[in-house]
């Protein structure tokens, strides 16, 4: 009886110990990270909102004049199109010979 | 008194009968690729099948190279005399390989222009009537192909999926923070909206490319490759120009105004 006494005693004792031991580890773990850092995840509150913002207003700077200089880029391809204009004004016209032979 | 009516309404016949002909003479130019290869051989057909009195007329075919300043040499020059029966007349002539200095199409495709040209004359009456039409030779049609295909396609799906990502999100942002923001710019925001659905309509001129740049890499030929350029056109009209001109601005009013 006494026995069994001690030992329920010592196995109260190491789970203790080890118990102890973990608590250790956790606030080891923890004081890694900044204070401020700590305290936010743990009441759920956004991090860091000012510097957020000013990422996204930069983002939507970048892409708005991004997609500015794109359209404007396809505006250029208009310059290098094939001379249709003068197919069709040969097309149309009739040709005086001496029309015809100026235009060689 | 009577006589003069009749004779001028003779004569008025007779000019106006010769005007309508003029204009309905109707000549086909048929060259024996659209788009041809630079050092190739090609052939021209003409066709005119309304000449009337046909061994009353002769005719000339001429092949000039244009060159890229403008200048004009004759390649090739043909002539001879109509006979009663209809005649298909033809022109063979080898193109150059191309020089460095000419034409690129939207600066890829490296091209020189040819004009393929006939009159037909009539020895009795002095009536010429004429035609003329460009032939492009390019490099390689298979780098056309690829160009249309990909580099082209690419570039305006691109800009279709910027203007996507810049309508569904970018702008209504832009907006709010123009509302809702530390600073705020009621002005600003109400111009956004108002542009937007402009923007769309930019974007269906866009997917008008799209759609011809498809028909194009499946079928290429000079007229579906105008019809790039023609759908190109339409997209750089006025209406978009001024678009992009207010995007320009509401995008410079937005980052003074509006963000921080």
């Amino acid at each position: 009886m006494k026995k069994i006494i001690f030992f329920l005693i010592l196995l109260f004792f190491i789970s203790g110990c080890v118990q102890q031991q973990n608590n250790n580890n956790i606030s080891q773990q923890t004081s890694k990270y900044p204070k401020d850092f700590y305290q936010n995840t743990n009441n759920n509150t956004p991090v860091d909102t000012p510097s957020k913002f000013k990422n996204n207003a930069t983002d939507m700077e970048n892409k708005l004049n991004d997609l500015g200089v794109e359209l404007n880029n396809l505006m250029d391809l208009n310059n290098m199109s094939l001379d249709t204009q003068e197919e069709i004004e040969l097309n149309t016209k009739h040709l005086s010979k001496d029309s015809f032979e100026s235009d060689l | 008194m009577e006589k003069k009516i009749l004779i001028w309404a003779f004569l008025l016949f007779v000019g106006v009968g010769s005007f309508v002909f003029a204009l309905q003479t109707n000549i086909n130019i048929i060259p024996s690729y659209q788009i041809i290869e630079a050092g190739e051989e090609a052939s021209v057909i003409f066709e005119e099948d309304q000449l009337q009195n046909r061994n009353d007329w002769t005719y000339e075919m001429i092949i000039t190279k244009n060159k890229h300043n403008g200048e004009k040499t004759i390649i090739k020059k043909q002539n001879g005399t109509l006979t009663d029966a209809k005649e298909i007349l033809t022109i063979n002539f080898k193109t150059d390989t191309l020089p460095e200095n000419t034409e690129k199409w939207h600066g890829k495709i490296a091209n020189m222009k040819y004009t393929a040209s006939i009159y037909f004359s009539n020895t009795k009456t002095l009536d010429v009537v004429g035609m003329a039409k460009p032939i492009y030779v390019i490099n390689s049609r298979e780098k056309l192909k690829t160009y249309i295909s990909d580099d082209l396609k690419n570039k305006i799906n691109l800009v279709i999926g910027n203007v996507d990502t810049v309508t569904s999100t970018t702008i209504p942002q832009a907006i709010e923070e123009c509302k809702t923001g530390e600073k705020t710019d009621e002005e600003t925001a109400e111009k956004w909206e108002l542009l937007m659905p402009k923007l769309d309509n930019l974007k269906t001129d866009l997917e008008n490319i799209n759609t011809q740049i498809d028909l194009a890499a499946a079928d290429i030929t000079l007229q579906n490759c105008r019809n790039i350029d023609i759908a190109i056109g339409q997209y750089a009209s006025g209406e978009n120009k001024e678009t992009i001109n207010n995007y320009f601005k509401l995008t410079n009013q937005t980052i003074a105004r509006c963000l921080e």
